[in-house]
């Protein structure tokens, strides 16, 4: 594939902290900020000392496409391609592969995936009732 | 939904202090390299072309131009400071604007502060790009550290994937539809069908063309999308007493703003920085929406045309989608004319956002030909840019008005 694997060390960090059970992302422990995409200085207080840690990976999709053209070879063959923003309710906004098909306004739950050359994929999957409320 | 509450960590301020008068500056000789789908030439080449169609049009010796403001997408490993030896310019003032489509309106602003302050004389603002097979994949692979990591592994869709959702939400919200959509993309297309070298001029658009065209993303389909291209615009920037004594056309900068990576908390975005500063701009123009003779927007997908719409108070917030039922957009139709030679949708995206400002000195120089809109007096030029990430973070506007003989 020859997507470019020009992912950030913060990006590459991102999926070594990545665990099937749980939703890892980057906090600030200074002021406790959770952010996406990862970066290297907290976007709330400007501290470099960030840690990766499994939060709510509750959230509500914003909006949903198909889409139905890729720059990617390897992307063609899955057209079409379910994108969406959701909103996780620890506070930041992720684009994902939208697996659980989620609608605008559905709770889902995010995870992180094993994508290729090392990377991970955040996908959506379904939530039951119990659990969609925050 | 409410996107009012701006309550973030990372919240706005609003503008106070407004950025002082544009007195004694003016814009001349605007010009373009005109654009084909794909070139062999370097950006270079469309940069360089562009400074020499500057040095004809105006009369100006090259060796006079002291300052050199560019924007380009396709120039590296070259930079600005490059090309002064590409092209054999001695300059004291060099800047180089990478905020996309939001650059032509904010060079105009910096090379106006030149003046202003006496660091260059004769300024030369130009935006050019080229475009071969793979360019425009390479720029959208690597645009951003946050692109990388977090939007281009969703399906490599390019700029596409996240204004699919913009253009989504939209919708959802205010209740727009593909035709409101469609009445922006029609009206440019019968500009452009009036303005030689348009890439799409040649052709015919109507609203089943429209309709009817094959899906790409979500709710946008291909006239909804902007075509990357090569070409080049630029113009001048000097003093009202050097325009004058060389008898030359020129436009004056009635008020000019920008603002960055505003309202970040909204969770998609439905409005963006004019919001912040449209007050004040027109306050210190001395003018309302209603006296903008012409509007040139920055149109990568006909959606972010209504966000300035809005934010730029030619309707309010979540009401384009009725303004463009209510209101001609062609040059000719006698409402408000906008994006006058067919903008990017169908002109072609190249040179970062310059097309416009070009466009809005041709028509208040009333040498815009076909498609000149009568007696154009003041003009807007609007600009957005910079999807870093799932939004365009800059934003930018001026209010131009035609210069006095
Ligand atoms: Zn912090």
């Amino acid at each position: 594939m020859n997507t470019p694997a020009r992912h950030s060390d913060p990006g590459r960090a991102l999926a070594q902290a990545a665990r099937a059970d749980a939703l890892v992302l980057q906090q600030c422990r200074h002021c406790h900020t959770v952010q996406y995409p990862p970066r290297e200085i907290c976007v709330n207080c400007l501290s470099d000392e960030l840690h990766w840690k499994p939060v709510d990976n509750r959230g509500t999709v914003l909006a949903g496409s198909d889409l139905h053209h890729s720059l990617e070879p390897d992307y063609r063959q899955q057209l079409p391609w379910k994108l969406a923003a959701v909103q996780l309710d620890c506070g930041v906004r992720v684009l994902v592969h939208n697996r659980a098909a989620g609608a605008a306004g559905d709770r889902v739950r995010v995870l992180a995936q094993p994508h290729r050359q090392g990377n991970t994929l955040l996908v959506t999957a379904a939530i039951d009732e119990q659990e969609a409320s925050p | 939904m409410s996107q009012d509450n701006t309550s973030s960590s990372h919240h706005c301020a609003p503008c106070d202090p407004a950025p002082g008068s544009y007195d004694g500056v003016a814009l001349i000789a605007p010009v373009t390299v005109p654009y084909t789908r794909f070139s062999d030439q370097s950006a270079a080449w469309f940069i360089g072309r562009a400074l020499a169609g500057l040095v004809r049009q105006s009369g100006i010796q090259k060796q006079h131009i002291d300052g050199l403001c560019v924007s380009s997408f396709t120039l590296a490993p070259d930079s600005v400071v490059s090309l002064t030896e590409h092209f054999g310019l001695c300059t004291r003032w060099l800047e180089q604007i990478p905020l996309g489509g939001a650059s032509g309106v904010i060079g105009l602003r910096r090379a106006a502060r030149a003046i202003q302050c006496g660091d260059a004389d004769i300024v030369a603002c130009i935006g050019g790009d080229t475009c071969r097979a793979q360019s425009f994949k390479a720029t959208v692979a690597n645009f951003s550290t946050f692109s990388s990591d977090a939007v281009y592994p969703y399906g490599a869709a390019g700029p596409n994937g996240p204004f699919s959702l913009i253009t989504q939400k939209y919708m959802d919200t205010y209740g727009a539809e593909r035709r409101d959509f469609g009445r922006i993309c029609v009206a440019q297309r019968h500009n452009a069908n009036h303005t030689p070298g348009a890439l799409l001029g040649d052709k015919k658009l109507d609203m089943d063309d429209y309709l009817q065209a094959r899906p790409i993303a979500g709710p946008l389909h291909l006239y909804d999308c902007v075509m990357p291209c090569a070409g080049a615009d630029g113009f001048l920037v000097t003093s009202v007493e050097r325009a004058r004594a060389l008898q030359l056309p020129y436009a004056t900068v009635l008020a000019a703003d920008e603002r960055h990576n505003a309202f970040s908390a909204d969770p998609v975005q439905l409005r963006g920085g004019w919001q912040l500063f449209r007050d004040s701009l027109y306050q210190r123009a001395g003018i309302g929406p209603a006296d903008i003779d012409l509007l040139q927007t920055y149109d990568d997908y006909p959606v972010i045309c209504m966000l300035q719409l809005e934010g730029l108070g030619f309707c309010a917030q979540g009401a384009a989608a009725a303004f463009v039922r209510d209101t001609a957009l062609t040059f000719d139709g006698g409402g408000l004319p906008h994006n006058t030679n067919g903008g990017q949708l169908s002109g072609g995206q190249a040179g970062c956002g310059y097309l416009g400002v070009v466009e809005t000195l041709r028509q208040l120089n009333r040498s815009a030909g076909d498609h000149q809109v009568p007696q154009a007096a003041i003009g807007m030029v609007s600009g957005y840019g910079m999807v870093n990430y799932d939004r365009g973070l800059c934003a930018a506007a001026a209010i131009l008005a035609r210069g006095e003989r």
